[in-house]
């Protein structure tokens, strides 16, 4: 088969969650033999060192296969690039490939006219899109987090999402909604890395018929790990992901302070591993408070923890990051959709202690593959420390519950079943590609 | 010593020296390319008669007729005079004649006890700037008889007439070699009309959200009133014609010329004799796309003049068509001459109600449709030669208001009738499309009020039984 991948971000160039899944999916494309090619949208600042003059599609130079997408006038309310240059580019683009299936990653900085030009450039494909976040149904960064307050939203409705946007009225959100769903429409096929995201998304208006889950899958770096080793203290815990606002680090130096105010902490010790990365990505209120809660930690005297801020990892340095921790924490304050983190986590047998919310709620099952506290808790998750740490058997049960998650051939495969099953009807003519006099 | 005032200045009149020396202004006087002034000011002639004032060049004379001069209240004066109950400011306007220089002149006030006199130099502006200027001040405006009949003798006479004249100036020279940009043109079986103001993004939205309601909307034409969006205007239009191969054409005119003006280009030039007015803010709705869509496809009588169902939401009338009501206004305590007094002791405004406002929808009511004393222009429908027989919108309205009510009254006149047709059903997200948010529109629409019942209301006075709410209710008794 003829696969185009299209991805917002590359993992060479910004690591996430969501690039690092398309990537690897293309990765599988090519690993099983198909011709694929993989284009990744960028961001504007990226222009300066992989854009050439007047281009807006570009070979990544040094990646075969691969290129970097410059979208033009790209607007952040209505996902939308609202320049014909660049979507005719796109295009064109797929019209020279001629894929027989274009999978979309995202929508963010592709702009959702993207897809409808990818109709036009390869009527007969199957169209399919994999969700990330949910940003078509929340302009506060796709999060479902209010941005007054930071509470957990529910469900976007005109008026919630005014009252986080207050120069936008009410109907403003309907209209954008009504857009969005058009253009998405154009898709045959929606992918969910979860239940939850995909209800999301549902309830929101996306077509059922069109929706399936497949989880996201990683390519297995766990080959010559030891997935059973662990300290004998069992009281190392991991944070493993983006150091930013909604992934809740401070929770977890919330839930160490109350720890050792009330004398909590086992003779061993604690040890809080910090792998963290887009730093600058967090706020500087979050940042101030992390480091607030730092100083008080270290205010108190012998308390026994240790915080150790490893910095940021590449994918290679995984395993040496995960051999030296027991347990790893997933304390997310949003709708965390899937968890790759988890996933990772259960690569190398380390089990997981996560927030009970959004995708971590339905993936991680308490005694059976790890271990949930009440989301935005402090006290539920010092509770749950207290608990576990030390607890060989509960670490054991969890340890034998933590399958090898989907590789990204498995993921591959589930979305070739997928895109078999889907016979375009057939289409009426398209209109030609016609250039302004 | 108390301070008068900064734009104070002192009264000279060496061949005046009978009279007496009048306190006053001229805070700003303006005179724009197509010949009119406007001067900004006050005087303290209190128990003296209406002013006479004369604007002169050296050569020729401007006598400002008395309605083209608004007296109006000045709190800053009265507290600096220590007066209340005057009327002290003024705003007059008026045209040059030919051959007035805009050098430097010489303002006189002439009561008859007392005279206000100043020489300076006229600030050189645009009709638009001159407009906007004028209808800023008007906008807020009070005045101790009350500010409808301070304003009704004003913009109903010379006033208004200056203010009208200006604005079509105005229009003649932003609209004249306007430029269209057409994507995709062909032969259509409809043309959609919508006017921009202060943002192109109904270009990216309409087409696409009226195409996946399943409507034929043939091709869709946007007048970019205003020229900081017409960019994106055209680029938003080329990208969704080419991804839908939709037809879109964006007219560009060099300023805002108003809801008229701008629908009055875009139907000239249209590809098809069917024309669809319709709000940058008027959406399907997709519970009644279907019945929209046969609506429009359906075989209509030419000389009827259309309009629809408007909804704030699927559930909830927005109105279903406008009638005509008016107010009025009585005179208040004042103390600015006799002459004012017996002028303008009350006024009549024709006001524009709406039928159904803001009511539950009741699908029952609205089998078939049913006549309007007028359609609004958020959206309407027509055929184009009963359109330009009546030479279109009115160039007598600012910017906008009151244009499309005037259409819909000179149509049942002339043409034959306007009416609601109920498959045409349509959200309409009020005040969401245009950004028409300062206070010149707030003067506009305020002025075209007056001009609007200057035009109508005797006719309404004569045909308050058919052109009022009663008209609809008369309709539903028959029907029941």
């Amino acid at each position: 088969m003829r696969i185009l991948h299209v991805s917002y971000l590359h993992p060479a160039i910004t690591p996430g969650g969501a690039q690092q899944v398309a990537f690897e999916l293309f990765q599988a494309s090519i690993d099983q033999g198909h011709q694929a090619l993989l284009i990744s949208a960028l961001e504007i600042g990226h222009e300066d060192a992989f854009g050439k003059p007047g281009a807006p599609i570009v070979p990544f130079h040094g990646q075969p296969n691969q290129y970097l997408f410059f979208p033009q006038f790209y607007e952040f309310p209505h996902l939308s690039t609202g320049d014909w240059r660049s979507v005719q580019f796109f295009r064109e683009f797929v019209e020279h490939f001629s894929p027989d299936i274009i999978h979309f990653h995202h929508y963010h900085r592709i702009g959702v006219e993207c897809i409808r030009a990818a109709r036009l450039g390869a009527p007969h494909a199957v169209i399919s899109l994999s969700f990330h976040e949910m940003l078509a149904i929340c302009m506060a960064d796709g999060q479902m987090v209010t941005t007054k307050d930071r509470q957990l939203c529910h469900a976007a409705t005109p008026l919630g999402c005014h009252l986080c946007f207050n120069h936008l009225r009410p109907e403003f959100f309907t209209l954008r909604m009504q857009r969005l769903q058009a253009l998405l429409d154009e898709c045959d096929v929606f992918v969910f890395p979860s239940e939850f995201l995909s209800d999301r998304y549902l309830s929101w208006g996306l077509s059922g018929s069109k929706s399936v889950v497949i989880p996201n899958g990683q390519i297995d770096l766990s080959a010559s790990f030891n997935r059973a080793s662990h300290s004998k203290a069992l009281n190392r815990f991991g944070f493993f992901g983006q150091f930013i606002d909604n992934k809740g680090i401070d929770i977890v130096l919330e839930a160490l302070i109350l720890l050792a105010r009330e004398k909590r902490v086992p003779t061993g010790g604690i040890i809080f591993e910090i792998n963290g990365s887009s730093k600058n990505f967090a706020s500087g209120v979050y940042l101030e408070r992390i480091q607030q809660l730092l100083e008080t930690l270290s205010s108190m005297e012998n308390t026994g923890i240790r915080i150790i801020d490893r910095g940021r990892y590449d994918r290679h340095e995984l395993a040496g990051r995960m051999a030296t921790v027991d347990w790893v924490l997933v304390p997310s304050t949003w709708w965390e959709v899937f968890g790759l983190v988890v996933s990772e986590a259960w690569m190398f047998g380390r089990p997981v202690i996560a927030a009970a919310i959004g995708g971590l709620a339905e993936r991680v099952k308490d005694d059976v593959n790890g271990y949930t506290f009440s989301p935005r808790d402090p006290r539920s998750l010092a509770d749950l420390i207290g608990e576990l740490i030390g607890n060989e058997e509960r670490w054991e049960t969890a340890h034998a519950g933590c399958e090898r998650p989907w590789t990204h051939i498995d993921m591959f495969n589930a979305h070739v079943s997928i895109w078999q099953e889907i016979r375009r009807p057939k289409i009426p003519p398209l209109p030609p590609l016609k250039r302004q006099a | 010593m108390r301070q008068l005032p900064a734009s104070l200045e002192s009264p000279v009149g060496d061949d005046e020296t009978a009279r007496r020396a009048l306190d006053g202004a001229l805070d700003h006087i303006f005179i724009s390319p197509n010949g009119t002034a406007l001067l900004l000011g006050w005087l303290s002639d209190e128990g003296n008669g209406p002013p006479v004032m004369r604007l002169h060049d050296g050569g020729e004379v401007l006598t400002f007729p008395p309605t083209g001069i608004l007296r109006y209240a000045r709190e800053d004066v009265a507290d600096e005079l220590g007066v209340d109950g005057y009327d002290y400011g003024f705003v007059a306007l008026a045209k040059l004649p030919d051959g007035f220089a805009p050098g430097r002149v010489r303002l006189e006030a002439n009561t008859s006890v007392s005279i206000f006199q100043v020489e300076t130099e006229p600030e050189l502006t645009s009709d638009k700037r001159l407009l906007d200027t004028f209808l800023k001040a008007i906008a807020g405006i009070q005045a101790h008889a009350g500010r409808e009949i301070a304003l009704n003798a004003f913009l109903t006479q010379a006033g208004g007439a200056a203010a009208i004249d200006l604005f079509q100036a105005h229009v003649a020279v932003s609209s004249a070699g306007f430029h269209i940009e057409r994507f995709r043109p062909r032969s259509v079986a409809r043309s959609f009309v919508t006017v921009l103001f202060g943002s192109a993004e109904p270009v990216m939205m309409q087409p696409v959200l009226f195409r996946s309601a399943g409507i034929d909307f043939g091709e869709w034409i946007y007048v970019c009133n205003s020229p900081a969006d017409a960019q994106a205007a055209l680029r938003y239009a080329r990208l969704i014609s080419d991804l839908w191969d939709v037809s879109i054409s964006v007219i560009l005119v060099n300023d805002n010329v108003g809801f008229g003006a701008a629908n009055n280009l875009a139907v000239a030039a249209a590809a098809s004799d069917t024309i669809v007015l319709v709000n940058p803010d008027v959406y399907p709705i997709a519970e009644y796309a279907a019945l929209l869509k046969e609506g429009f496809v359906r075989e209509k009588p030419d000389m009827v003049l259309r309009g629809g169902l408007l909804f704030y939401d699927p559930d909830n009338l927005m109105h279903s068509g406008m009638y005509l009501d008016d107010d009025i206004f009585v005179m208040n305590h004042g103390v600015n001459g006799a002459d004012a007094v017996k002028a303008s002791s009350c006024c009549r405004l024709l006001r524009v109600e709406h039928y159904d406002k803001g009511v539950p929808f009741s699908p029952g009511a609205w089998k078939t449709s049913m006549p309007a004393t007028a359609v609004t222009g958020a959206f309407m429908t027509f055929e184009r030669g009963a359109f330009e027989k009546l030479g279109g919108f009115s160039g007598d309205y600012i910017y906008g208001h009151y244009e499309d009510a005037d259409l819909c009254l000179r149509w049942a006149q002339h043409n034959k009738q306007v009416q609601i047709d109920p498959a045409l059903r349509l959200v309409h997200l009020e005040g969401q499309g245009a950004k028409a948010h300062g206070a010149e529109y707030s003067g506009a629409a305020l002025a075209n009020r007056f001009f609007f019942t200057a035009r109508h209301g005797a006719f309404f006075e004569g045909h308050r039984q058919s052109l009022g709410r009663k008209k609809r209710m008369r309709e539903l008794a028959f029907r029941i």
